[in-house]
């Protein structure tokens, strides 16, 4: 089920409603309820996957007790590697099979040596990358002795299968959400005055922004031998916002719905695009990944203590399988590489955690510095996205050509084929950016002092709520990141 | 909680109401608009247009039938209602309220074809129902758009991804209109012959059309209730199966000779019901009165209003 499908407008408020007005008596009653109505909205898609989820959810609540309840080390270490193992091996199987058989049939093919393999027709299952990671999150923190283990199943079952983040995150620690569901929630009207505005934001994100971006972005991207220069700059610029657009946006809905529900999740973007440096864009960008990788990979391989060729390695194992945590295609491993290298050079010169402040703190408008260095991340991002765009390395490293080579012969005005007018979406982008930039040091992008006068509050949810509607498309368009 | 979902309520009611007045506003400038996709529309439920001879059909009647040659010839006010896109079951859309708002016609000129006769699968050009969308026609347009039902219900809904649209509606409040190419409906087009058809034979390789898909004896259905209501509306109706491009007809000769023979039935059985068919006339040969294969350019259009205003003469002085 979609967020921004015809069927979750009618799920979500039978479900608010029966959640506090008949299931707020009793804490099991609310956990056994929400993980009902989680496998609905899961089974949607695929009930034949909620099986998978069902296992993974069951083997992680065992294994979880074993390995915290076994005092030899060595067996609870055998234990904690069952789960890494199986759950990895589930996303192996799903998501890269066909990946690793087609590669090495490929390498074979590219020495001369005639490789014949046959891929199997696998369906990846929705989100299985981000509960994945989420239930590992759970086994090795139960085994560092960060978290106590589940000891009710049902708690435990909600914590994996929670709707709002269950197919695109935020990959929530279980050091985090977990305990929420030990507690009986009441219901908080500030916090779910918060939870609306996060969930119409979301969907601003989504409908306006990145799904007005993808009409062009589509059409630049598949038929980029057609067009000149401006436009593929313009195509891989309009692709930065669809791709934030989408998925900051499902985040945004995803938190907002949880609120709704009582829960608190972690956030999972900080205004990236307005990060000073490669750095601190991936501070700010995928939160919830980002540290994932950073509390279970980073660290563990020694992070940036030792030798600087260790550094070097830590890095580009990060970010590579980064890339290849998104999908099983080499573009995503380029693209990986590629944000290695070009947070290389501030991690040699110590200046990777330069930008930990607030963004031009007292002043409305950037410095001259800060512009440029805004700009040039940005750049950089852009650049990086071309790659994670393209159907293979081949198109990207094409499109890229084109960009320097086919300058001259066409206009962006003159190039366009589609008819679809350009002018909304520029004028959406542009109170987009203007609207981000006065919440960038803020928390939360619907706490700023715009909120406190009734006249703006409203003004401004309805503006909002007419441009979504103005959007809307016939098919609900899917999140990108539902395929990973 | 109370508090939460009353606030919800208050805000939607609010939010719902602001919508409908923006709809409002928006359907009434569309109403004036001069624009060439409403101003037909405008002038039917306004009454305003009450022709003598009246041509409908699909775009080739827009293009094909010059409504200033048949008021030189006949004498009679006449007007185009050809519109872009459509078929003989989504032609009710236009001229139900045409019929309920002005004066019937004397002649109706219905031009015929292969393609009129398709299963609409969706309303191309929909932005022209905008303005009024009216429960009478509730019924019709969703039959043709599963969406209708949350558009009549949602206000500004039906605007979604028409920014021009309603930037359309703003300037007809400010007077400003794009230059009119609409002449009493018809639109002509002054171009040569292009390299569509080029294309579309490039495209089939050596085949010809198929029509297997279409069922014709259902199609023929919604054909003779649109007939029976066009004779309800008037006393003399010719079926006119406009120029096609030669080479376009032997894509599809076999399907034209049995389509052709069932109106020359229509027509032999009734008394008011004239069929003339133009597919044979040496026009067809000659790409200079063509832009594509089965629409006439302003050259080829103008000549051809001449002989079907002709023939009316002749046929009606025979009667």
């Amino acid at each position: 089920m979609f967020f921004n499908s015809l069927d979750f407008a009618f799920f979500l408020p039978l479900v608010f409603l029966f959640y506090w007005f008949v299931c707020n008596k009793n804490l099991r009653f609310q956990n056994i309820f929400l993980v009902f109505v989680s496998y609905i909205f899961y089974g949607w898609w695929d009930w034949r996957f909620l099986s998978l989820i069902i296992f993974s959810s069951l083997l992680d609540f065992i294994l979880g007790k074993k390995i915290a309840n076994t005092v030899d080390k060595n067996k609870s270490k055998f234990f904690l590697y069952t789960s890494v193992i199986v759950n990895l091996g589930f996303l192996g199987f799903f998501k890269y099979y066909n990946f690793f058989v087609q590669s090495f049939a490929n390498s074979f093919n590219f020495l001369g040596l005639n490789f014949n393999v046959s891929t199997l027709n696998i369906i990846l299952p929705v989100g299985i990358s981000f509960y994945t990671f989420q239930t590992l999150s759970y086994s090795i923190d139960v085994y560092r002795g960060k978290i106590k283990e589940a000891t009710d199943p049902i708690s435990f079952f909600a914590f994996v299968s929670f709707f709002p983040q269950l197919v695109a995150g935020p990959i929530e620690r279980a050091t985090n959400l977990l305990p929420q569901f030990y507690n009986k929630r009441v219901f908080n009207y500030d916090k779910a005055v918060s939870g609306a505005r996060l969930i119409l934001w979301g969907f601003f994100q989504k409908i306006v922004i990145a799904d007005g971006c993808a009409l062009y972005v589509n059409d630049i991207f598949e038929n980029y031998l057609l067009y000149s220069s401006p436009t593929l700059i313009f195509g891989a610029v309009l692709f930065a916002f669809q791709i934030y657009g989408d998925f900051a946006g499902y985040s945004n809905i995803a938190i907002g719905v949880s609120r709704l529900f009582g829960f608190d999740l972690m956030r999972n973007f900080n205004y990236p695009y307005f990060s000073r440096d490669i750095g601190e864009f991936w501070r700010r960008w995928h939160i919830s990944l980002s540290t994932w990788f950073r509390d279970y990979l980073y660290i563990p391989l020694g992070g940036s203590k030792g030798s600087k060729w260790n550094k070097v390695r830590n890095v580009f194992i990060i970010f590579i399988i980064s890339g290849f945590w998104h999908g099983a295609n080499w573009t995503f491993i380029v693209w990986g590489g590629l944000n290695a290298l070009f947070f290389l050079p501030l991690l040699i010169n110590n200046k990777n955690r330069k930008y930990l402040n607030d963004i031009s703190p007292n002043h409305f408008l950037p410095s001259v510095k800060t512009f440029f260095q805004i700009c040039f991340t940005f750049t950089l991002t852009s650049f990086t996205w071309i790659f994670f765009r393209s159907k293979s390395v081949l198109d990207a490293i094409q499109y890229v050509k084109r960009i320097f080579i086919n300058s001259d012969y066409l206009t962006l005005s003159s190039d366009r084929t589609m008819n679809v007018s350009i002018k909304p979406l520029l004028l959406a982008l542009i109170l987009f950016v203007l609207f981000e930039w006065y919440n960038r040091n803020r928390e939360s992008i619907v706490g700023g002092d715009i909120f406190k006068f009734s006249y703006m509050r409203y003004g401004l949810y309805f503006v909002t709520i007419i441009m979504i509607i103005l959007n809307i498309s016939n098919e609900a368009n899917g999140f990108i990141y539902f395929q990973f | 909680m109370k508090k939460f979902i009353i606030k919800l309520i208050k805000i939607s009611f609010a939010l719902y109401g602001v919508l409908w007045i923006l709809q409002f506003i928006i359907d009434t400038g569309l109403r004036k608009s001069t624009d060439d996709v409403f101003v037909s529309w405008n002038k039917i439920y306004k009454g305003e247009i009450n022709a003598e001879i009246l041509f409908l059909g699909t775009s080739r009647t827009l293009k094909h039938y010059d409504p200033r040659v048949f008021e030189k010839e006949l004498k009679m006010v006449s007007y185009n209602l050809g519109t872009y896109g459509t078929h003989f079951d989504t032609q009710f859309l236009i001229q139900n309220p045409y019929f309920k708002y002005n004066n019937k016609p004397k002649i109706i000129i219905q031009n015929v074809d292969i393609t009129a006769l398709f299963k609409t699968e969706e309303l191309t050009n929909k932005q022209q129902y905008f303005p009024y969308y009216k429960l009478e026609n509730y019924k019709l347009l969703s039959s043709f758009d599963k969406n209708i039902t949350i558009e009549y219900l949602l206000p500004m809904y039906k605007y979604r991804g028409y920014s021009d649209v309603i930037l359309n509606s703003l300037h007809s409040y400010f007077g400003i209109s794009k230059d009119l190419q609409n002449i009493k409906g018809y639109i002509p087009k002054d171009e040569m012959w292009n390299d569509t058809f080029k294309q579309r034979l490039k495209y089939l390789k050596g085949e010809k059309f198929k029509y297997s898909h279409i069922n014709f004896d259902s199609r023929f259905k919604v054909f003779n209730n649109l007939l029976n209501d066009l004779e309800v509306n008037s006393d003399k109706i010719f079926l006119i199966w406009a120029p096609e491009y030669i080479g376009r007809q032997k894509l599809e000769e076999e399907k034209i000779m049995y389509v052709k023979e069932r109106y020359n039935q229509l027509a032999k059985n009734d008394k008011t019901l004239f069929f003339l068919d133009f597919t044979n006339d040496p026009m067809c040969l000659d790409t200079t009165y063509f832009y594509d294969s089965y629409h006439l350019n302003k050259i080829g259009s103008e000549k051809f209003s001449r002989q079907v205003s002709d023939s009316i003469v002749k046929h009606l002085k025979l009667d």
